[in-house]
């Protein structure tokens, strides 16, 4: 067996493994701690993959940058109300559930019929490094949908703003009363 | 057959530097406890060894021989992972950090780095940034009030600097147009050539950002000591204890010292003075003077409130760095 | 009611922040110290003297012939030879003490109806070195010596007796007992510790 199959094999493993402890876990600190692995064995397939950058990315946004806010707001939550459980929402999350996971099913296969059909293969990503092959792909062919997000994500910035901007006036209206 | 010999490799070469960077750190402690108390007016450990020098050892031996003390009421399983998680992850920077070029004595080539990515350094800033979750997870296990305060607080700090620090690391980046460590290093040639005189933004706002990251004085705001007992490891004791310390002051500190030196200084570069092990001395002694460096600030500034440390990264941080980019990207396209 | 004043901080100008002005000024001072001396004492191998008025651990002064008037007024109704504790067992240490219970003073009348001391028990355990028995004391009896090393193997060890007490005390006059009172005994270490001082 080759190093990069005993890899996939272990990760992919720790990865399922730990992502059904995100479901199962009474305890959410737990839960989030099994969501950090997740996403830690998934960056390791993205390096087994090749992906470098994409692995690297995965680790310092998805498992810190994002993490690090539930975290945040999950430790402040006493551990008793962490662990209701809530039969009614169980039954509703099982149908947006299977939806889900079509679509993901869908989306997977759809990506493995459609990633053969780059200019990418993985000689060239030996040749030129990963991140440039994403900044090409960035700036040529998705360059559209790139400047959308960013308009998004300005939008969403402004609006953070806004939304901080107008507690504090508040405060001094009823600080001047 | 190849893979056992690759896996052999890996493993022998990450042994050496772990065991080092174990005694590198105990010889930190040392050298900390001596600088701290000469700022002081005060000799610093002078008994066990000729100044002190097998204070780390009798230090050690201390700390290991403890009563391992767990409170009755903390979350077990977390409690005792906390301590890994702050200490691994820091280690682990090492991975991508490297030593100098590679070089041959008796007919062997050696590397002195284990791998050589060309995405080392958003590597080296996942791993920084992850091992802050062993604070947070520590603050949540202890279940007392002070730890809670502790990792709360490192958790609102860590969103403010590491936005910054990954922007300004974005300069040196661009200049020397790669990811990869060895060839941000081999970028720079000569004196004039080190980034310092290119990016002297960047390289305030990575000061700053190094700073938060390693939990020195003026943003220690997760165990503030006058505030919070000890912060997120007041419950700790024994080694579980001595590993916090030594990851995030020695061993956070002195890697993250590295990757500055490698992105601003010129890394290992410098005069051929000392012969073959040039490279190592030279890279070594910037480390050691960077360092210093923390230590200098650490033991002189008093302590940010965590509001403020939080005001500074994105109002003033984060935009200098994004202006370091604007301006660097410009003077690039001029000059072609 | 008090008026509070409001004192607006100095703002920093421009240049100071830019440059890290007043950082650099704090980094400059801990230099300084940095290449200082040390003023440390290696304790158990260098011994500092304390002053003469240190309150160390107690003892008697003897009868040597250097008593207060209010010795000789009571000498007569005592039985003190020459080079014995001039306590006179007058209990007002005791009195005076915030903690009386640690003295143990006994004295017996003699067939030739004269008092002596025959129990002077100091339990230091429980004192707290306030130094309030050698000021109530009327014949300049007890006194406070400058010995700091109190510490000791057996909680026993801690008791002090008279005549332990009285050879501290011969001790102690023989040394320093001409002593000018002062806190610094020699000027020039405290101006190589310490400095100049300027007196207003």
């Amino acid at each position: 067996m080759e190093l990069s199959v005993v890899a996939f094999w272990v990760l992919s493993a720790i990865a399922v493994i730990s992502a059904i402890g995100v479901v199962f876990f009474k305890n959410i600190v737990y839960s989030v701690l099994s969501l950090i692995s997740t996403l830690i064995a998934i960056s390791g397939l993205f390096f087994n993959l090749g992906a470098e950058l994409i692995g690297a990315l995965q680790i310092l946004i998805y498992a810190v940058a994002i993490v690090v806010f539930y975290v945040l707001v999950i430790s402040t939550v006493p551990q008793y109300k962490g662990e209701a459980v809530d039969p009614k929402y169980a039954l509703l999350s099982a149908p947006f559930g299977f939806i889900l996971f079509l679509e993901l099913a869908y989306v997977s296969v759809y990506g493995l019929w459609a990633s053969n059909t780059g200019i990418f293969s993985p000689d060239i990503f030996k040749e030129i490094s990963n991140a440039k092959a994403v900044a090409t792909l960035l700036f040529t062919k998705y360059l559209f949908p790139f400047e959308v997000a960013s308009l998004i994500l300005l939008v969403a910035m402004i609006g953070a703003i806004l939304l901080g901007k107008k507690d504090i006036v508040e405060d001094e209206k009823e600080g001047g009363a | 057959m190849e893979m056992l010999a690759t896996v052999i490799g890996v493993v022998i070469k990450s042994v050496i530097f772990i065991v080092g960077m174990f005694l590198a750190a105990a010889y930190l402690t040392l050298i900390e406890r001596k600088f701290a108390g000469h700022v002081q007016q005060r000799p610093g450990p002078l008994h066990v060894g000729y100044h002190g020098l097998l204070q780390p050892i009798a230090d050690a031996l201390k700390v290991l021989t403890k009563e391992d003390l767990v409170p009755n009421n903390v979350d077990k399983v977390l409690f005792y992972l906390a301590s890994l998680m702050a200490f691994v992850p820091a280690i682990m920077i090492l991975a991508v950090v490297p030593f100098g070029d590679p070089f041959t004595i008796f007919g062997i080539e050696i590397k002195p780095f284990i791998t050589d990515l060309n995405i080392g350094l958003i590597l080296a800033l996942a791993f920084g940034s992850i091992s802050i979750y062993g604070v947070i997870f520590a603050g949540w296990a202890s279940n007392s009030k002070y730890p809670m305060i502790g990792g709360l607080r490192k958790a609102a700090v860590l969103i403010g600097y590491e936005v910054a620090l990954g922007f300004a690391m974005v300069g040196p980046i661009m200049m020397a147009g790669s990811f990869s460590l060895r060839e941000i290093v081999q970028a720079q040639e000569g004196f004039f050539g080190a980034f310092i005189w290119y990016q002297p933004i960047a390289f305030i706002v990575i000061l700053f950002a190094i700073l938060a990251e390693t939990g020195r004085t003026p943003f220690d705001v997760q165990e503030a000591e006058a505030e919070l007992v000890s912060g997120y490891n007041t419950e700790y004791s024994g080694m579980k204890f001595g590993l916090f310390p030594l990851a995030e002051w020695y061993i956070g500190t002195f890697v993250l010292s590295a990757i500055a030196v490698i992105l601003f200084f010129g890394g290992w570069k410098g005069p051929h003075i000392f012969g073959v092990l040039s490279p190592f001395i030279w890279f070594f002694l910037k480390v050691f003077m960077m360092f210093m460096f923390f230590l200098w600030v650490h033991w002189t500034l008093p302590r940010y409130r965590v509001d403020q440390i939080t005001e500074i990264a994105w109002k003033v941080m984060l935009p200098l760095s994004l202006l370091n980019i604007f301006i660097t990207a410009i003077i690039i396209i001029v000059k072609g | 009611m008090v008026k509070l004043k409001y004192v607006e901080r100095p703002k920093l100008s421009l240049l100071e922040k830019l440059l890290f002005l007043d950082f650099i000024k704090g980094l400059k001072v801990t230099f300084k110290n940095l290449i200082r001396k040390t003023i440390t004492t290696k304790y158990p191998y260098e011994k500092l003297t304390p002053p003469k008025r240190f309150r160390g651990t107690h003892a008697h002064r003897v009868k040597d012939g250097n008593e207060p008037p209010s010795f000789s007024v009571l000498e007569k109704f005592m039985d003190i030879n020459t080079g014995e504790s001039r306590c006179v067992a007058c209990y007002m240490c005791q009195q005076a003490c915030p903690m009386p219970s640690l003295f143990r003073i006994e004295a017996v009348q003699l067939p030739n109806g004269k008092k002596k001391v025959v129990r002077f028990d100091m339990n230091l355990l429980n004192c707290l070195y306030c130094g309030l028995c050698v000021d109530a004391c009327p014949v300049d009896c007890l006194i406070m010596t400058d010995i700091y090393e109190t510490a000791k193997y057996q909680r026993e060890s801690c008791v002090i007796h008279m005549d332990d007490m009285s050879e501290r005390g011969k001790d102690f006059d023989r040394r320093r007992l001409k002593e000018p009172d002062r806190i610094w005994i020699d000027d020039q270490e405290r101006i190589k510790l310490w400095g100049q001082i300027k007196w207003s």
